[in-house]
């Protein structure tokens, strides 16, 4: 079996991009980090890429010497501490960007365990046979709203406290990210998205579902995700980032 | 030739006067003229005609705070100017501060409204030992500033990091002591103060705790719907999350009970909000903490999602957390009253609180306190300083009196000191140039 990705982050109608997208695949292995600055703080730029290039340039170098452990649970918890003790030291170097900070999203994989992990609202989702069988949950005070039982799931998107987050990296206290193993290893029809706020937004989980099921590649997958986001958009809208990760058989 | 101290000639890390090759006469330090950031205001400038600009010492979302000189009483300042960072503009060269769109004008004025209110009510909780106090206020700019002492020393957070990312439960109770001393009467006014972390308590080279950073208005109420924005994590109980949520004592007490989590196990709990549908609180003990029974379970209380099952204030709280453990140091107290004065080794460590018991607990001792500050306090500062703090043990009464050697320690030296060692280091400095 192997992963095949792809990958798109675009500006949308903001001045900056402080989206991030990192991917490193080879055969089964792959790291996918998606990061989100904050909109509000300047410098968030810098705190999203620093973050997804730490997390990915240490999986790669754990996975170098030690492939098995590098996608355990363990490692990944290591992965974001240090990614956040990254940026914080970074912004203590640099007083302008004092109050910058960012949300991710990251899966690693090596065929048979597979770790996602999040923090904000940059989401994970994860396919098995075309179905949506994980979402993670983001940490928002909408979020918060749907497990008190007070609005719908797919309400969130338009729920008032949608841009207020309760969890960020880099800011200065490292928080736990949300962590969640698989059991089963992956499968040929498995696939991962990866995706930030920008991005789920306009676009609806069973609409990923149906074109993650119709594309022979994760490119086209993308592209007939994109179009339904360009179709839905405001003017101004927010920064959009998407990774998706499809297995398939050699 | 005696030059003319305009704001362009003094030194700012000393007050002295610089020569013309701008080194300083007094302390020797060469003036440090890299720009300021863009939105901060320019190093020199002057404010309400009294207070120069140094440099800025932090931002947070709502201020500004910079380091200035008080012109009239040559001591320093810090000054926390309201900024609010996404929503307002300065004007460079005049330094005013405008909004920068009309949709942010009411949230901006709401904000500037309530900093104005703060100040206002903070200036009347002057004295306070675990409080910065406020010198003055003003506004200017199309702002507004408040002036509060200036405290040299280190956050707690930094004092944690400092010593391995944790410290015992002893300890850190010591230290918070004055600061929750002084909280309650903070709340007999009506205030809460609703940031309490181990950012905004600052330990200071003269051993005081203060809580700083008061009323920093909370970020969910100014309204801004299109980027994302991040709240106070960890720190801030359910009630702060929500618009119209009943805050109170007991909002402090709650943060006063994750920054006692944090210090002692180096890790933030879950957030208050997350708890509300999923509790996943770990005790302290089980993470490796050193924390009495008693101890943990006033903290796991003040820990309580929601507000009703939590100590309604700071004075429950205390009874809880210190409630044996006061009535034990008194007995220490009593126990070590014979003995001998501090050993030196207790005065030669730096970092203070290390060994609470080392440390006598003068608490019926009021002829100690006056003499404490008295043996000179310039050769040995020590004595001065280390007595402040178990002082802070002693019931209220003797509170006022903490306050003392602090008092006569920041500023030892008079206008007219300086000027004397201004004028010495003048001379020497022309007799090396022949």
């Amino acid at each position: 079996m192997k992963i095949l990705t792809a990958s798109l982050c675009k500006i949308g109608g903001r001045d900056y991009n402080q989206d991030f997208v990192t991917v490193s695949a080879s055969g089964s292995n792959a790291c996918l980090v998606v990061c989100d600055g904050l909109g509000s703080y300047t410098g968030s730029e810098d705190a999203s890429r620093l973050c997804a290039e730490k997390i990915k340039d240490l999986f790669e170098q754990v996975s170098e010497y030690d492939p098995a452990r590098a996608v355990k649970r363990i490692y990944c918890e290591a992965y974001i501490e240090n990614a956040h003790h990254f940026v914080t030291s970074h912004k203590e170097r640099n007083p302008k960007i004092a109050q910058s900070c960012t949300t991710v999203a990251c899966a690693i994989t090596d065929g048979t365990s597979t770790t996602f992990a999040h923090i904000g609202d940059t989401r994970v989702y994860f396919f098995r046979n075309h179905k949506l069988t994980y979402q993670s949950k983001d940490h928002s005070l909408s979020q918060v709203a749907v497990e008190l039982g007070q609005i719908k799931l797919r309400d969130i998107r338009t729920h008032k406290d949608q841009n207020k987050l309760t969890r960020v990296l880099g800011s200065d206290y490292f928080v736990q990210a949300d962590i969640e193993s698989l059991q089963k290893p992956l499968n040929a029809g498995d696939s991962i998205l990866l995706c930030t706020d920008g991005f789920w937004e306009y676009v609806y989980e069973e609409e990923a579902e149906q074109d993650l099921a119709s594309s022979a590649t994760p490119e086209e997958a993308l592209h007939k995700m994109e179009k339904r986001l360009l179709a839905r958009i405001p003017r101004f809208n927010d920064n959009y980032s998407a990774i998706v990760a499809m297995c398939k058989e050699d | 030739m005696a030059r003319i101290r305009t704001n362009k000639n003094i030194c700012l890390a000393c007050f002295g006067d610089l020569d013309l090759q701008r080194s300083c006469l007094a302390c020797g330090k060469k003036a440090d003229d890299t720009p300021s950031l863009p939105h901060h205001l320019p190093q020199r400038t002057v404010l309400n005609n009294r207070y120069l600009i140094a440099k800025a010492l932090g931002e947070g979302g709502f201020g500004i705070t910079y380091l200035a000189w008080d012109l009239a009483q040559g001591i320093k300042t810090a000054i926390k100017e309201y900024y609010p960072s996404g929503y307002v503009n300065r004007v460079p060269k005049s330094n005013q501060v405008i909004i920068n769109s009309k949709q942010n004008q009411a949230a901006s004025n709401r904000g500037l409204k309530r900093f104005i209110d703060e100040a206002k009510v903070l200036a009347k909780i002057k004295n306070l030992p675990g409080i910065v106090s406020v010198r003055d206020f003003f506004s200017a700019n199309g702002t507004a500033y408040i002036v509060m002492e200036f405290l040299d020393g280190i956050s707690l957070k930094k004092y944690m990091q400092r010593k391995g990312g944790k410290i015992t439960a002893d300890e850190v109770l010591t230290i918070l002591r004055p600061v929750m001393e002084s909280l309650l009467e903070v709340h007999k006014l009506g205030l809460v103060h609703r940031d309490i972390s181990p950012d905004n308590i600052i330990i200071t080279k003269y051993n005081e705790v203060k809580l700083i950073d008061f009323g920093a208005a909370k970020q969910s109420n100014l309204d801004g719907k299109s980027l994302s924005i991040v709240l106070k994590q960890g720190f801030a109980p359910e009630e702060q999350y929500r618009t119209h949520g009943e805050q109170g004592p007991w909002t402090d007490v709650y943060a006063l009970g994750v920054t006692i989590y944090y210090c002692i196990t180096g890790k933030l709990p879950p957030e208050s909000i997350q708890r509300m549908y999923k509790d996943t609180i770990v005790k302290a003990s089980e993470i490796g903490a050193q924390i009495s029974p008693m101890q943990e379970n006033a903290l796991l209380k003040s820990l309580a999602v929601y507000a009703k099952n939590r100590y309604q204030d700071v004075k429950q709280l205390m009874a809880g957390l210190y409630g044996i453990r006061a009535a034990k140091l008194f007995e220490q107290a009593a126990a070590q009253k014979a003995a001998a004065p501090r050993s030196a080794a207790a005065l030669r460590s730096d970092i203070p609180f290390t060994a609470p018991r080392a440390a006598p607990v003068p608490a019926p001792a009021p002829a100690q306190k006056t003499a404490a500050p008295a043996p000179a306090p310039r050769a040995a500062p020590a004595p001065a300083p280390r007595a402040s703090v178990p002082h802070a043990h002693a019931p209220r009464a003797s509170v006022p009196s903490a306050h003392t050697p602090r008092a006569a320690a920041p500023s030892p030296k008079t206008i007219e000191d300086r000027k004397r060692e201004i004028a010495q280091n003048r001379a020497r400095h022309l007799q090396n140039k022949k």
